[in-house]
């Protein structure tokens, strides 16, 4: 419940943040670091369930490997998400880049088929 | 021992390409040397970092070595900027005596 | 938005670099110290100063002499064998006859004396530099852990400011040996010594936050570890979580008292036993160098004998999980050495080796050190070199303040993290050895954390991070109160006098002298001593240079007078 909240939050900046009168440079900052660190972390928590859950399903790696794969990989998708949005001519197209990969990301890690057996 | 094989050796390559240097070449020179003078000391440069390499490798193995080899290059480029802003003439001959040195010190140990 | 992605990425790795350099100071600061744990950890306990230690193979018989003598009914025996080159301690563990543990810390060298000085000693700058002090109770991935994510992103924002650092840095190459220390421009000089440490230490420095943040990466943000652990692992697999405690050790807790682990199988009938001296020459040929071993039912006829190799041989980078078991009353191999991990934990090991430099010797140490202090100072100097830059542009009063606030958060940054590591090792020597935790264990965990306790029934493993953590905060008081040009000349006189006084505190505790150290021809603890002497003159140096001249006053023209704290 709290992620899609978190991630209707950020396609509704998306959408926001694409007025042409964006001009403070205090918003820019605000927007560029939220979407760095906020929106990288909700990027990087689901790429982890999401690459844990194709690595087991589709890798057959076992579970204590694909776990740790998916650390190393998280590593990876934070650091580029950090730099990928401060390098963005256009926050609009972070902000949008960012709900997609996130939705992209829920999804395979929600409805991939292959969901693990009742514990 | 290999060690300080491996600095005096690195050294003298940076010295090399520190001295051809397009901003460090009033620095160093009197009179501008001439293009073969730059081209054997662009070589002789490159050719010493690489060098450096072998007494890490007989020091410890490859993949130790290696390690140690890239630390290295940053120690010897650290011993080589610093006193070379306080005296670029003197830091950039001292590596020819460090060249000699490295063997030394390879033959000795 | 910045016109080109040049700008762009500086402007990143100016920010990041700013606001996480402080943090990042701290942590490349104690890991740089970190790289001499172990012989810090020997500095801190006297009992262990001067001693001549057995041979490996003496050490063996002496302890399964001692084992035999104290409980030779146990069900298990297990002992953490002295790491002769680093850091000699004993320690035993064992079983009593109501399966309730009991230990020993012995000085190895035969003479039964304990060791019962109980400390953080080096450990605490490995523990800091990844768990600021807090417990981190949980390594299988269930909760998430604060401090451990914080240190992380600090750790993320130091590998994007390595990227970035060489995205912005236009002339690299032109610039490789540049370093204008007369140019007329502060922040010139500033630039030229930050990108000389950080262009020449470049790889190192990558390669050490990346090791840094791979080995335990899926602890972060822990959803692929709990996406994963809803699935059953097969059988015999290795545990989830399971690079644990133990990765962080170069051998098994080398002080900490072991916890003697379950599955205690019930005694068979008394027989006599294979030489356990033996086994141990056969295991050594196989495995090299052994950190522990541990005997089940020992004289019995289902003894088992199992022996631990390093965790981190000397002689390779990779970490190793190796462990080789006998039979013990026929001497039979049960189990055969070799690496059981699994695929990936391979390439965590790489990693882990690489981070912790336990390889290599004390030369390959030596450049750890060396190159981590660069990284050290290139942090350092990047965050000065903010204030440098920007202060004597500043146009609005507004943004005067918040300059003067860098800077004094700065102070606060570099003198303060220093201040309160040259406070920590002081009290590790001066504070009595009697307060230490009688247990033997550490309350806290496994890890240097800090409890809150009341100081009557603090012990000694407390009150060590408690003066780190109050010298942090004077050091900070400090530099809210003086002037920043000030506070830096003085915070470093401080840390310099610190550092130098090392050996001279060694004279006010028994057996800590360096004078009669270098008689009884123990280096280990002598290098300590000399090692901060040598970096206190250092930093003297620093102070006084600092303290003839403003450091962060643009020399020439200012635009507008430099603001005036009250303090001046």
């Amino acid at each position: 419940m709290r992620a899609i909240a978190l991630w209707g939050s950020i396609v509704a900046i998306a959408v926001r943040n694409g007025k042409a009168s964006d001009t403070s440079y205090t918003r820019l900052v605000v927007s560029r670091t939220a979407a760095a660190v906020l929106g990288g972390y909700v990027v990087t928590y689901w790429a982890g369930a999401a690459v844990a859950k194709i690595a087991i399903e589709w890798g057959s790696l076992s579970p204590a490997d694909a776990g740790m794969l998916s650390g190393l990989i998280q590593l990876v998708v934070y650091t580029g998400a950090i730099i990928w949005v401060c390098a963005a001519a256009s926050m609009r197209k972070a902000w949008l880049a960012i709900a997609v990969v996130t939705a992209l990301l829920v999804g395979i890690a929600v409805l991939l088929p292959g969901t693990p057996p009742a514990p | 021992m290999y060690l300080l094989s491996t600095f005096f050796c690195a050294y003298a390559g940076f010295a090399a390409l520190c001295a051809i240097t397009a901003r460090n070449m009033p620095l160093v020179w009197t009179k501008p040397p001439s293009r073969g003078v730059v081209a054997a000391l662009r070589t002789a440069g490159y050719l010493l970092l690489a060098l450096s390499w072998i007494p890490c490798y007989l020091q410890w193995d490859v993949p130790m070595g290696t390690a140690a080899w890239v630390m290295n290059l940053a120690a010897s480029g650290f011993a080589l900027v610093f006193p070379f802003a306080y005296a670029p003439k003197r830091s950039v001959q001292a590596g020819g005596v460090a060249a000699l040195l490295a063997g030394l010190v390879l033959l000795v140990g | 938005m910045e016109k080109s992605l040049t700008q762009r990425m500086d402007w990143l790795h100016t920010w990041f670099g700013l606001v996480l350099g402080w943090l990042a100071f701290a942590l490349f600061l104690t890991g740089t110290i970190a790289v001499f744990w172990f012989e810090i950890q020997h500095w801190a306990q006297p009992e262990l100063h001067g001693a001549k230690m057995l041979s490996p193979e003496a050490t063996l018989q002496y302890s399964v002499d001692y084992l035999q003598k104290v409980a030779p009914d146990s069900r298990r025996w297990a002992v953490t064998l002295p790491d002769l080159e680093r850091h000699p301690l004993l320690v035993l563990n064992w079983l009593d006859q109501n399966n309730a543990q009991q230990f020993a810390r012995l000085v190895p060298d035969g003479s039964g004396r304990k060791v019962t000085t109980v400390t953080n000693g080096g450990r605490f700058f490995v523990d800091f530099h990844w768990t600021f002090n807090r417990e981190v109770q949980d390594l299988s991935g269930r909760t998430f852990q604060w401090t451990y994510m914080l240190s992380g992103f600090v750790g993320v924002a130091f590998l994007i400011c390595t990227i970035t650092g060489l995205v912005v840095h236009k002339k690299i190459f032109r610039n490789f040996f540049t370093f204008r220390r007369q140019a007329k421009s502060v922040q010139t000089r500033w630039l030229d010594a930050h990108n000389v440490l950080g262009v020449l230490s470049w790889p190192f420095q990558f390669m050490i936050v990346l090791t840094g943040l791979a080995f335990y990466s899926y602890l972060y943000i822990p959803t692929g570890m709990q996406m994963a652990g809803r699935y059953p692992s097969p059988p015999g697999v290795a545990v989830v979580g399971g690079g644990g405690p133990g990765m962080l050790w170069g051998r098994y807790a080398s002080d900490a008292v072991g916890k003697v682990a379950g599955n205690i199988v019930e005694p068979g009938n008394p027989a006599p036993n294979v030489p356990i001296a033996d086994l141990f020459a056969r295991a050594q040929a196989e495995m090299g160098t052994l950190s522990s071993f541990t005997v089940n039912n020992p004289g019995r006829d289902n003894a088992t004998v199992r022996f631990g190799g390093t965790r981190a041989r000397p002689d390779a980078i990779t970490f190793t999980a190796d462990s080789m078991t006998f039979d013990g009353a026929t001497g039979r191999v049960i189990s055969p050495a070799g690496n059981t991990v699994n695929a990936v934990q391979k390439i965590t090991n790489v990693f882990g080796g690489l981070h912790f430099g336990f390889f290599g010797g004390t030369a390959m140490r030596f450049l750890y050190f060396l190159c981590g202090t660069a990284g050290t100072i290139m942090i350092g100097s990047g965050l000065v070199m903010f204030t440098a830059k920007r202060r004597a542009k500043a146009k609005s009063a507004a943004a005067r303040r918040f300059y003067e606030f860098v800077d004094r958060m700065n102070v606060t940054a570099v003198g303060g993290a220093m201040f309160a590591c040259a406070s920590y090792l002081w009290a590790l020597r001066l504070l009595p050895q009697s307060l230490s935790d009688p247990t033997g264990g550490f309350s806290g965990g496994v890890y240097a954390s800090i409890r809150a306790v009341p100081l009557d029934q603090a012990m000694r493993s407390d009150l060590e991070l408690y003066i780190f953590w109050l010298a942090w905060g004077v050091a900070a008081v400090h530099a809210l109160v003086r002037a920043p040009h000030k506070a830096w000349a003085e915070q470093f006189a401080a840390v310099a006098a610190l550092c130098i006084g090392l050996p001279v505190i060694g004279y006010l505790v028994p057996n800590c002298d360096i004078g009669s150290m270098i008689a009884a021809g123990d280096w280990k603890m002598v290098a300590v001593d000399l090692g901060g002497l040598c970096i206190g003159l250092m930093l003297a140096c620093a102070a006084w240079k600092m303290s003839s001249k403003r450091v962060d006053v643009r020399v020439g023209n200012a635009v507008r007078a430099p603001a005036l704290s009250p303090a001046e």
